[in-house]
């Protein structure tokens, strides 16, 4: 038992994996065999990287310590941008850049407000999600702007791999992921994101530039958004103004379902991949299984819920196991 | 001539039904995606359709509601869901014209049987790979509307109309105002003498957001004539006018659907006319299209399940089928 | 006379309307331990503060072997060979040992512009020296310092200070929240600083350890400093007086 509360303390994911494999193996069986059949899989797999991808921001902005509700509203706001700036003729890359641009200075302005007036983050980002909503509804007069046919979506929505399993996004996620991960594993300024989140006094008194790391983190959530709903969009083929709405909440609730601390300083990119999996994996299998479809917001809730009270209750007990010294 | 189709199509399928009825091998699996969310009583009526139809012919049917009501994104994961199951059939509504293209071409290349129901895309048989539709053709409905309020506008004065735009983007809400815009545009012409505007707004699909909208233009633009609703949501607005001391009737209002709470304000006379779409036969026609083309090979067939205007004389009537989910 | 190591010279500073130091001068000479005694509010925590690069002055000079310098930051204070040991400790208890002991200014495997990738193997090396040469044995640098008792965190506090060749360390109320075992340890270290050569503040409410330890007293009060004399000149009730 205390081994494994040992390894629970270094690895807070490896809960959310149990919880993980149990949902699985329960949608196998009550769907007939269904659930991990090739078809659905590519169905998950497809969708993963979006939610996958603001889990991966939110989780990284919320080890620093801060959260950012907007992530919904930026995930259609820059898609949007980017479409409209089409329809004026930008062409597709300088497009792109012009829709991250928008995600950056949205991630700028919820880090700079946050940290000059020293307001929660979560309340600014509250006022943000209202209205990068509200700009996102007025750029597109309306009516969402086509897409024209001939730019490379592809790149992001085709399928590729054996038996074609996974969508180009699933590659892209796969390398951010794996970037992000590296990032907070091991770079300094990944260090430094923990230190801040973990105990802020102690970050700062060392010489690390907490307004700094903390704008960073700001910045690479909403990229990380606004990256998520450009490839949903390439996928449906329209940029809606409505997508995203709630997907911030569910992000939070990935993040802390794979582990991720509310207080900062604790948690993993893995725990927020596996959070965003476990609730991709609720919402099919209760299609699947012909469960009343609204259950799930029941059992996201009930999710984030006993993730939380789990995680400190385990944190708690494995505290009190002191490490062995000689001394 | 559609109508003698279904007809005939019903009565066909009625008695297939009652003759291989006890003798169905494999049950048939039909499942039904659409756009909206349990708390929209529109679709209950469907859903009763839709199930009346499966006991008759003894299949396994499922319909799935969206969480947020008009998401595109979550209907699209729910079909792709759905259609792992390997249905016989897929009825679902097309509120995008290119969200589900994908999909649905898919669930054609895998020989299932694909009607649209309740929304098409705009651009029929040419835009999407769906083999039939069945629902109420927009644009002819609303300007049907347009005539059926335009009787009760008074003898002289300006005549100055607001159209609530629903749903902003999605095919049902614009055509549907694009019908009551057209109808105002021939009348404009028929009557050069008199002074005709309107104004369309984004109203929105619940009752709370439509009556806080329309109730502040309504507060702006007092000498309003008519408002017309893509929806049943100009219920709400019969609720504020009656809390402000308006009488029935100063302000008319025309909707769409015959759901409870518009029979109601239209009993009470602040609604003047409503365009029935007949939901009951939305949920109900599709099924027995799906049977038909898996026993007999019967091709899917367009249904226009009618743009019949509902005036207060025929309320009492109506209300109790309404109640029982059949209108 | 030597010249100081550090030299404070009329340091002001105000807080919302309050006078926390008045004109306050402070030279201490290469090797010295020198005692800040003080009430709460006294303005103690303020002056380290200032030296240590958490707060900035608002009027005054600092010189540092001879130059004048300015400290706007943690960070230049440490480059100037300035470490401080908290009373918190400054140890974030989510991250392992090795992590914390190079915080701030870790060992780049490869790196541009002050980012890169840390030298984990480094970093743990390091961390097991850096400990052990404090006298306190830890099994492994990956532990998480949050699993450590206070005493152990301040171990690992100093054995950074340490480490980083720090030319003048500060300590403030290092020994709260210790046992008495490890008080006693933490104030031998401080004892053996001097010998090291190490210059240093040591800030305790604890009148006894100040005499322990230093061998300078300098008591503040208001503000201001009230008294500054040998150790050997004064004795614990002459300091309460002041106080």
């Amino acid at each position: 038992m205390k081994r494994l509360l040992k390894i629970y303390l270094e690895k807070p994911e490896l809960a959310g994996l149990v919880l993980l494999v149990i949902l699985i193996a329960v949608f196998q069986v009550k769907s007939d065999g269904i659930f991990l059949g090739q078809q659905n899989l590519r169905g998950i797999l497809g969708l993963l990287p979006e939610t996958g991808l603001i889990a991966i921001g939110v989780t990284l902005l919320m080890i620093s310590g801060e959260f950012d509700l907007s992530v919904g509203s930026v995930f259609a706001l820059m898609p949007m941008s980017m479409a409209i700036a089409m329809t004026h003729g930008v062409p597709f890359v300088p497009a792109m850049m012009l829709g991250f641009a928008v995600c950056l200075a949205i991630g700028f302005i919820n880090g700079y407000i946050t940290l000059t007036f020293n307001i929660p983050s979560f309340i600014t980002t509250l006022g943000m999600l209202f209205m990068a909503r509200s700009m996102t509804v007025v750029i597109s007069g309306g009516f969402p702007p086509l897409l024209s046919s001939d730019i490379p979506t592809w790149l992001f929505t085709s399928y590729v791999g054996p038996g074609e399993l996974f969508r180009m996004s699933f590659l892209w996620f796969l390398v951010v992921g794996i970037l992000a991960g590296l990032l907070l594993a091991r770079t300094n300024f990944g260090n430094w994101i923990t230190a801040v989140g973990g105990f802020q006094q102690a970050a700062a008194a060392t010489g690390i530039p907490v307004k700094r790391v903390k704008m960073v983190s700001f910045m690479l959530c909403s990229v990380l958004a606004g990256f998520a709903g450009m490839i949903q969009v390439f996928r449906l083929g329209s940029p809606l103004p409505s997508i995203g709405e709630g997907l911030e909440l569910q992000a939070v609730a990935a993040a802390v379902i794979g582990g991720t601390a509310l207080t900062g300083g604790i948690g993993t990119i893995l725990g927020g991949v596996l959070g965003a999996l476990l609730i991709r994996v609720i919402d099919n299998g209760l299609v699947l299984t012909q469960v009343d479809a609204n259950w799930f917001k029941f059992a996201v809730g009930f999710l984030t819920i006993f993730a939380v009270v789990a995680n400190a209750w385990l944190r708690a007990r494995a505290k009190r196991i002191k490490v062995e010294i000689s001394s | 001539m559609t109508n003698k189709i279904s007809s005939i199509a019903l009565a066909a399928a009625m008695g297939l039904a009652t003759l291989t009825g006890a003798q169905a091998a494999d049950p048939l699996k039909i499942v039904f995606t659409h756009h909206s969310s349990a708390s929209n009583t529109f679709w209950q009526a469907v859903k009763k359709g839709f199930d009346d139809a499966c006991a008759r012919i003894q299949a396994d049917c499922q319909m799935v509601f969206t969480q947020t009501e008009g998401s595109v994104e979550q209907q699209q994961a729910n079909m792709q869901a759905a259609l792992a199951r390997k249905p016989d059939g897929l009825i679902t509504s097309i509120v995008d014209d290119n969200a589900f293209d994908q999909t649905i071409a898919d669930a054609r290349a895998q020989g299932v049987v694909v009607i649209a129901a309740n929304v098409d895309d705009s651009q029929g048989a040419a835009g999407n790979a769906r083999q039939a539709f069945i629902g109420q053709n927009f644009i002819p409905a609303g300007h049907s509307l347009g005539a059926a309020i335009a009787k009760h506008f008074p003898e002289s004065g300006p005549i100055k109309v607001l159209v609530g735009v629903s749903a902003p983007g999605q095919n049902w809400s614009e055509q549907r105002a694009q019908g009551v815009i057209n109808f105002m545009e021939d009348y404009k012409k028929a009557h050069p003498d008199r002074d005709v505007s309107w104004d369309k707004i984004d109203s929105g699909t619940d009752l709370a957001t439509t009556a806080d909208r329309v109730g502040a233009y309504l507060s702006a633009h007092p000498d309003t004539t008519a408002y017309f609703d893509t929806g049943f949501w100009c219920a709400s607005v019969a609720r504020v006018l009656k809390d402000r001391g308006v009488e029935p009737g100063k302000v008319l209002m025309g909707g769409f659907d015959l759901v409870p709470e518009v029979l109601q304000q239209m009993k009470a006379g602040y609604v003047q006319a409503l365009v029935d779409q007949q939901p009951y036969e939305q949920g109900f026609m599709p099924v027995m299209e799906i049977y038909l083309a898996k026993t007999v090979g019967l091709a899917p067939a367009d249904i226009n399940t009618g743009n019949a205007i509902v005036t207060p004389d025929q309320v009492d009537s109506v209300m109790k089928l309404s109640s029982e989910g059949l209108r | 006379m030597t010249s100081p190591i550090i030299s404070c010279q009329k340091i002001e500073k105000w807080y919302s309307g309050v006078h926390a130091l008045k004109q306050v001068s402070l030279d201490i000479v290469p090797g010295e331990a020198v005692g800040l005694v003080g009430d709460n509010g006294a303005g103690k925590s303020t002056l380290i503060n200032i030296i240590s690069g958490v707060q900035t002055a608002d009027a005054g000079e600092v010189h540092f072997e001879g130059r004048p310098v300015s400290i706007r930051s943690p960070r230049d204070a440490m480059d100037l060979g300035i470490e401080t040991i908290y009373q918190y400790n400054s140890m974030v208890p989510s991250m392992s040992i090795a992590r914390n002991l190079f915080i701030g200014r870790e060992p780049l495997r490869l790196g541009v512009m002050g980012f890169g990738l840390i030298d984990l193997k480094k970093m743990r090396q390091e961390s097991v020296r850096a400990i052990a040469d404090v006298d306190l044995h830890l099994r492994t640098p990956d532990a998480l310092v949050g699993e450590l008792s206070g005493g152990q965190r301040q171990g690992v506090a100093i054995a950074r200070a340490m480490y980083f060749k720090s030319k003048l360390m500060i300590l403030d109320e290092p020994t709260n929240h210790l046992s008495v075992k490890e008080t006693n340890k933490v104030l031998g270290f401080v004892q053996s600083l001097k010998e090291q050569g190490i210059t240093s503040i040591f800030i305790s409410h604890n009148i006894h350890h100040v005499f322990e330890c230093c061998d300078r007293i300098v008591a503040m009060a208001r503000g201001e400093i009230v008294l500054d004399k040998p150790a050997s000149e004064t004795n614990m009730d002459e300091v309460l007086d002041v106080l």
